[in-house]
């Protein structure tokens, strides 16, 4: 993910300039989607949590320093929402991040690590769905963080505290099974 | 190998609803709008100097600079604008310019900044061969002035611009020539503050009319931006060059080092033979490489973990080295090779 452009556009955003709204929601809606996906399974709740996401999001947003990253807290406030709507419907336990959502949370790893709820997830997206199978619980974390969420390797490697180049190294091998995974999956080439 | 990334997110995206219609109608921009203002108007006015970045100076300067022995001058000053054809923007286009000014640094290299009124940097310009080689790979554009400011000491300083010399000048213009006092006064502030704070004695003096002019001529005269084209293909030809001898070195490395990674002990004790140490301390020195040993008391399981790690950064910089081949690599200058940037550098500050 770009993060000094999300970060300019939070800024013009809190300004009230509606007009970056499209280029913002362009850059996180598969991130969120997928966080909020993660938790509930029903399409049309999702798209109302999806909405009430950006909404709080640009409701809170004087609350995010300039130097912060706006999209941790995208991210969080997508999954709390998300979770409070699990909780009302009491489809699911969930552990209570009402105090938290109403905070600036900036820690992704927060954000991003699954809940029992989550694990079983199945996507309508059959490459993801093989590789959620057929990697590693590790493996899956880094191809989220690095191909769904867009952070760049060297992020993520600070974010699970590992060596850069430990990072660079599974993340060569995850691209060669997914260059596999591809073929079974689609019985094609790209 | 992108591809199959891409595949992924195109699998989701295609599921994602475009709600972008539903959410803006939401919300009270206007509202939003209002919120903001009322933030700013109640903070404190100098908030210039919160993101200060704390980089250590006691590093020793690594690399040699072919300068000149005359002196090297360092100098901040807002001078009257000249044509920007050149100035160079996030986009690489022109930027119109309205109520900026523009900040220029000289000390051999040679930089002009164009910041707008919000103290933000909105295009960045070499003014000499050597400004155009330090700029080649930064971008400062959308960053605050003070902020940019400190990052081009940083750099000079790293580069060991302020070795043989430590004196500085700093004049400010607005957009009609005219002196602005009090910007002035801002940029010798915080440059005073930042040198005081990095320990480093370098003497502040303003520059004159005369001295700016003399720099401007020197650009036109010396077609400086007809070295901007040829650059970028040195820049990229020696960075690749210096990437592949980095892999030849490490290859050689490891190999002499893999005789004691395949030693099958589970026991650590400290080796007694010490052919192998003046490669590491050569590979060290030169790609600013961190050892997490001393090399006077190197044992099996340093070697084996060194040898491990090398083999890994190996393979890293290889696939990096396809990723830009393949046009596919997250940035044009990869955080994998960041320590070649300087030996290229270098290396072009010599040949200029």
């Amino acid at each position: 993910m770009k993060k000094q452009k999300l970060m300019k556009l939070t800024n013009e955003l809190k300004q009230g300039k509606s007009e970056c709204f499209d280029e913002f929601y362009d850059l996180t809606k598969v991130s969120v989607y997928y966080t909020i996906k993660k938790i509930v399974k029903d399409s049309n709740i999702l798209e109302d949590i999806m909405q009430d996401t950006y909404v709080k999001f640009i409701n809170s947003l004087q609350k995010i320093d300039a130097n912060y990253n706006p999209f941790s807290y995208l991210l969080m406030i997508a999954r709390n929402t998300a979770l409070d709507e699990c909780k009302k419907n009491n489809k699911v336990e969930c552990l209570d991040f009402t105090e938290e959502s109403e905070s600036v949370a900036l820690n992704l790893e927060k954000a991003i690590t699954p809940l029992s709820c989550e694990m079983e997830t199945k996507f309508d997206a059959p490459l993801l769905n093989y590789c959620k199978d057929k990697l590693s619980d590790e493996e899956y974390k880094i191809l989220e963080l690095t191909v769904i969420y867009g952070y760049k390797r060297v992020e993520v490697a600070e974010m699970l505290n590992i060596p850069k180049s430990t990072l660079n190294w599974q993340y060569n091998n995850i691209l060669k099974k997914i260059k596999n995974f591809y073929k079974e999956v689609y019985n094609e080439k790209i | 190998m992108r591809k199959y990334n891409k595949k992924i997110k195109e699998e989701l995206e295609s599921k994602v609803p475009d709600l972008k219609v539903t959410i803006k109608c939401s919300i009270d921009w206007k509202a939003i709008k209002d919120m903001n203002e009322e933030k700013e108007n109640s903070c404190s006015y100098n908030k210039l100097n919160e993101n200060v970045k704390q980089k250590s100076f006691k590093q020793p300067f690594k690399f040699k600079v072919a300068i000149s022995s005359f002196a090297c001058v360092f100098l901040v000053c807002l001078s009257i604008i000249l044509p920007l054809s050149l100035a160079k923007n996030e986009e690489g286009k022109t930027i119109q310019i309205g109520e900026n000014y523009l900040l220029t640094i000289d000390v051999n290299p040679s930089i002009r900044l164009e910041i707008d009124s919000n103290d933000t940097v909105v295009s960045q310009t070499g003014l000499n061969k050597d400004g155009i080689i330090f700029l080649y790979k930064e971008n400062f554009v959308g960053e605050k002035a003070n902020d940019v400011t400190k990052e081009i000491v940083d750099k000079l300083n790293n580069s060991g611009f302020f070795k043989y010399n430590k004196s500085m000048r700093v004049c400010v213009n607005d957009t009609n020539g005219n002196k602005n006092e009090n910007m002035q006064n801002k940029i010798t502030s915080t440059l005073t503050t930042y040198f005081k704070q990095a320990n480093e004695n370098v003497e502040l003096s303003i520059l004159n009319h005369d001295e700016l002019t003399k720099i401007e001529n020197l650009y036109y005269k010396n077609d400086i931006k007809s070295f901007e084209y040829k650059i970028a293909e040195d820049y990229n030809k020696k960075l690749m060059e210096q990437a592949n001898q980095k892999l030849l070195t490490m290859q050689a490395l490891t190999s002499i080092l893999s005789f004691y990674a395949n030693i099958i002990d589970d026991e650590d004790y400290e080796l007694k033979e010490f052919s192998f140490i003046p490669y590491i301390k050569d590979y060290c020195n030169k790609y600013n490489y961190n050892l997490y040993f001393e090399l006077d008391k190197v044992t099996l399981k340093n070697i084996k973990e060194l040898y491990h790690n090398l083999m890994q950064e190996k393979e890293t910089l290889e696939f990096t080295l396809v990723e830009i081949k393949n046009g596919n690599a997250e940035s044009n200058f990869p955080n994998e090779m960041k320590d070649l940037y300087y030996l290229v550098e270098d290396i072009l500050y010599a040949e200029n």
